[in-house]
């Protein structure tokens, strides 16, 4: 449980976060997204209590700051891809035994979680070499494997999954995809890779220059703020007309035609059945808008404003 | 506690694995114990004792001293290499107090070189000169624990200059400073003895005396009875006080760090 109201927090002169508030329920996976300088990184640390806010209030799990508290950190987990966690000159698997103390885990226990989640991270092989060894993408698999050992109930990942090869980042994605669905632990989520958001996250929040300028589902976000869809046609015959119906424009080239409208005035499959009528068409490709334009779209929105 | 004592044997053990490392580190002790010995040696020529102090006490004073000033030595730009790569707010969020894992892998580090750099360097140098014993074997154990303070005034000045790093871009040019005024102050180099009277009135009054010097003088006898106590209770008090300013030195830096961040 994370609640913050009100939060502000100035690095410099340079106001960071403003006016933030919102509340996270146990079992809730939320993304924090937001361009380059945003605030997402600064928002994190707040919440884990490496930064104190200049004004507001913040609780988590019930305690103003986790530092302070060793039994509250005991619940938290944060991973960062760039501030590693392991010591530098420690074996991979040293630093997990210090872990396993650290955080009051019984021998056999931390054996079987290691062992369950060498399945998904393939860490293994790197327990005896020393973190500086290993390429980026082998030291953020063990930093994961580090920080999920004590299956904390708090998870913040801040760019935890940079470097990772496609096919095991799969198997990471299947892994919170599967933590998702089990309501274990509330998870916190920043990456610029929107697709793995999209993937892991119940509810965004999309920050701007330190304010929140979306808090919801993605579902929601989709729906208020999905730029137009796009279809394309390839046909015989003569271009079909349109009549009356509420598209917002067409092209048409070298037989291709290319429409585009707005779902919340007209459906895809009246638009389709209506050129389908018309006549015979030989290919149909729809385009869905997907979080990117959307988020786009926001941004566009908010510097016209 | 625990879970603190593991830090150290870890640290212990993590020292095992680099062999090549600490053998050059007892052939540097050796040598420089040896050279200093020389000197001693042709300083006294012949002579019995200057002072009542004889050739066998300074022997004794530089294999201990040195010879731990060696062992104690650990990482001290740890801290300062930890807020300049950020990963110290890591160090933040683990449910163990900072400080004491740095101190206890501390600890470990040392004990590793008192058993793999100082007792080999000690017996080398039996071979080649002569000591004095230890006063009796009472006196010898009250030693070790006189020389286990002596680590922690050692440890505490560090780490206060360490935290310094919290607003200084660099502290390895104080650090650097700092270790000569140990080094010289402490008697590592020139026995205390030696010293002009007022520069000796001046050292008693710091925290370096009872680094090395109330162990050996504890070791020869020179101290015996109520003066061991009081050595004892000055070292004690050293501990507290530089635990106190190492405290307010480190809370306000973690404060600048939290509120500014780093």
């Amino acid at each position: 449980m994370i609640v913050l109201k009100e939060i502000e927090k100035a690095l410099g002169k340079k106001i960071v976060l403003k006016n933030l508030s919102f509340h996270i329920a146990f079992g809730e996976k939320v993304g924090i997204i937001g361009l380059n300088g945003a605030g997402k990184t600064t928002l994190m640390n707040v919440i884990s209590g490496i930064l104190k806010p200049d004004k507001g209030f913040i609780r988590v799990n019930g305690v103003e700051s986790p530092m302070e508290h060793h039994h509250a950190l005991r619940n938290i987990a944060y991973i960062s891809g760039t501030r590693p966690q392991l010591w530098k000159d420690l074996k991979i698997k040293d630093s997990y035994e210090h872990c396993q103390k650290m955080y009051q885990i019984d021998k056999e226990t931390a054996k079987c979680r290691l062992n369950a989640l060498d399945e998904i991270f393939e860490v293994k092989p790197f327990l005896t070499a020393v973190p500086n060894s290993l390429s980026l993408g082998e030291r953020m698999r063990c930093e994961l494997v580090y920080g999920l050992l004590a299956e904390p109930e708090i998870l913040m990942l801040d760019e935890a999954l940079i470097g990772l090869d496609v096919s095991i980042k799969h198997k990471i994605m299947g892994y919170f995809e599967q933590c998702r669905m089990e309501k274990k632990s509330t998870m916190l989520f920043t990456s610029h890779n929107l697709l793995e958001v999209e993937k892991l996250c119940d509810r965004v929040i999309l920050l701007d220059k330190g304010e929140i300028i979306f808090d919801g589902s993605i579902k929601r976000m989709m729906k208020e703020f999905a730029p137009l869809y796009r279809i394309e046609v390839k046909f015989e015959g003569n271009l079909p007309d349109f009549e009356d119906l509420p598209l917002e424009k067409f092209y048409y080239e070298h037989g291709v035609l290319e429409v585009v409208f707005d779902k919340q005035k007209i459906e895809t499959t009246q638009l389709i059945k209506h050129i389908m009528e018309k006549c015979t068409v030989k290919d149909v490709k729809i385009k869905e808008p997907d979080l990117e334009d959307t988020i786009k779209k926001i941004y566009n929105g908010r510097k016209r404003s | 506690m625990r879970t603190y004592l593991e830090f150290a044997i870890k640290k212990f053990q993590n020292k095992m694995t680099y062999r090549f490392d600490f053998f050059m580190e007892i052939v540097n002790t050796i040598i420089t114990i040896v050279v200093y010995l020389c000197i001693y040696k042709a300083l006294y020529g012949g002579t019995k004792d200057i002072d009542g102090i004889t050739y066998q006490m300074v022997a004794t004073n530089f294999v201990i001293s040195m010879g731990l000033s060696n062992a104690f030595k650990f990482n001290e730009m740890f801290l300062q290499d930890k807020i300049h790569d950020g990963t110290i707010t890591n160090e933040f969020l683990k449910p163990v107090n900072f400080t004491f894992r740095m101190l206890w892998e501390n600890i470990g580090e040392g004990a590793f070189k008192i058993v793999f750099n100082f007792i080999p360097a000690l017996i080398f140098t039996i071979f080649y000169t002569s000591f004095c014993p230890p006063k009796s074997i009472i006196n010898f154990l009250v030693m070790l624990v006189s020389i286990s303070l002596g680590y922690l005034i050692l440890w505490l000045i560090s780490f206060i200059v360490q935290t310094w790093s919290f607003w200084l871009f660099s502290v390895w040019g104080i650090i650097t400073i700092k270790n000569v005024f140990v080094n010289i102050l402490s008697g590592s180099l020139l026995p205390i003895w030696f010293m002009p009277d007022l520069l000796r009135k001046i050292i008693s009054f710091t925290p370096f005396e009872s680094i090395y010097f109330t162990p050996v003088r504890i070791y020869l006898g020179e101290l015996s009875g109520r003066d061991i106590l009081s050595g004892m209770a000055i070292q004690i008090l050293w501990i507290a006080v530089l635990a106190i300013v190492a405290n307010v030195f480190w809370k306000k830096g973690v404060k600048k760090l939290v509120v500014q961040g780093g």
